[in-house]
């Protein structure tokens, strides 16, 4: 139990920041197992099942939470490059300045605030596949989604957390 | 014209860039594919700046480290399950 406990609040504490609210969601992630049990086939791992219930609990819970300034699907459409009818871009890209995160402590609470903009579902395959470094297998099975579909959220995740942080280190 | 127009639309576009742009960084496109990518990157300073950027993105985030994990953390869930259930799960379980 110790290290499964260590794993979901970890994976969690991926999603979500306030301490109280992970420690909650991990117990509560437990009383769903033991209570669900018998829908545990063994086809995946246990941790994998745990961090499914995890993720749901965690996800469910930044839908509902007023804290969070969370940006709409269709304005997560509007970051996205857009291209002309030859497929050349349209936005003209400034580069980055290096010396706006030069300090590690600020350079983390950036990244942070930008991926709390992100939605649940996006910010999942990030805390997932960019944070935990689970494979694209792990991913898919924990999110109840296809490989492909998994790969095609990161595209989008990575591509909008691209333009938040854009916007706070463009020269 | 037919042939310009042919060469035109053959060629690797900043769209098609963007869109296979994780499949090329994680080395997943046929060689003939990752080559005209190469090509066009090498001659688009947009979509080379684009994918620096995109890199720079991924490696910013993987800089988050995971939040510590409680010391207590084992015992207050064993806690909380025997409070909801009404059991006494053995922690070394």
């Amino acid at each position: 139990m110790r290290v499964e406990s260590g794993r979901v609040y970890r994976c969690i504490g991926r999603m979500i920041r306030d301490t109280d609210e992970i420690q909650n969601l991990t117990q509560e992630t437990f009383l769903q197992a033991i209570q669900n049990i018998e829908s545990f086939r063994g086809e995946s791992k246990i941790s994998t099942w745990l961090c499914s219930i995890a993720i749901n609990l965690a996800r469910a819970h930044l839908r509902k939470s007023k804290r969070y300034d969370v940006l709409e699907e269709s304005e997560i459409e509007q970051l996205l490059p857009t291209f002309g009818i030859l497929g050349q871009g349209q936005q003209v890209y400034t580069d980055w300045d290096p010396e706006r995160y030069t300090e590690r402590n600020e350079r983390i609470d950036m990244v942070h605030a930008a991926l709390d903009k992100l939605p649940a579902d996006y910010r999942a395959v990030i805390a997932l596949r960019d944070l935990e470094e689970l494979n694209t297998e792990e991913v898919a099975e924990i999110l109840n989604i296809s490989e492909g579909a998994v790969r095609v959220r990161l595209h989008r995740a990575r591509q909008a957390l691209r333009v938040l942080l854009d916007q706070k280190l463009a020269k | 014209m037919l042939k310009k127009i042919t060469s035109i639309l053959s060629r690797t576009s900043c769209k098609s860039v963007s869109e296979f742009l994780m499949d090329y960084i994680e080395g997943r496109l046929e060689p003939k594919t990752a080559d005209r990518f190469d090509a066009h990157i090498n001659s688009c300073a947009n979509c080379k700046r684009y994918l620096d950027q995109y890199r720079e993105t991924v490696s910013l985030v993987k800089e988050i480290p995971g939040p510590p994990v409680p010391a207590e953390l084992e015992e207050r869930t064993c806690q909380f399950i025997n409070d909801a259930l009404g059991i006494d799960l053995d922690r070394k379980s």
